[in-house]
């Protein structure tokens, strides 16, 4: 797990809007759930 | 985890979700699926990169008696795949990160069927509470 790399990543979310991780978890826990598929 | 989601965020904690696929994809998850947290598409493996996710032959993913198992009870509950992504090898993770810039907690995978327990995931979240 490289975290600065992570947290430096911006990915599209479900409305195409890019979403950068590491302001995920700055201010509060999160849990990171890597999916195999949607559904 | 979507059954468990207010009781995950009345500990102050969140759920983010990455997936493969399109997000067109990801659109149709969260409103088939009525998820209330953030959905992220990660179609070139960027933050699977990053987060060491691990991947499985194909072979052993087609012939691996867990996994076989594990996707005839998930078709049993109901469970359908919207869209697989371009990376059907990869399996999946579950972190717990912050806050700030600190892992609890981190389950890698071993198969397409495994997953990280609830439970245990759930009990890193006092821990950070009480810091």
């Amino acid at each position: 797990m490289d975290l600065r790399r992570l947290a430096d990543l911006e990915l599209p979310d479900s409305t195409g809007a890019p979403r950068r991780l590491g302001d995920f978890w700055a201010e509060r826990p999160v849990i990171l759930v890597f999916l195999r598929h949607f559904g | 985890m979507r059954g468990r989601y207010d009781e995950i965020t009345g500990r102050g904690a969140e759920v983010v979700a990455i997936g493969t696929g399109s997000v067109r994809h990801a659109a149709a998850f969260v409103a088939d699926e009525h998820i209330h947290f953030p959905v992220l598409v990660d179609d070139d493996a960027r933050a699977a990169r990053a987060a060491s996710v691990r991947r499985v032959g194909f072979f052993k993913l087609l012939t691996d008696r867990r996994s076989r198992a594990g996707a005839k009870r998930a078709r049993a509950d109901g469970h359908r795949i919207h869209k697989a992504g371009r990376r059907v090898t990869q399996l999946g993770a579950t972190f717990v990160i912050g806050p700030g810039d600190q892992v609890r907690y981190e389950h890698l995978d071993d198969h397409s069927a495994d997953h990280a327990p609830l439970d245990e995931v759930l009990a890193v979240l006092p821990t950070i509470a009480a810091d």
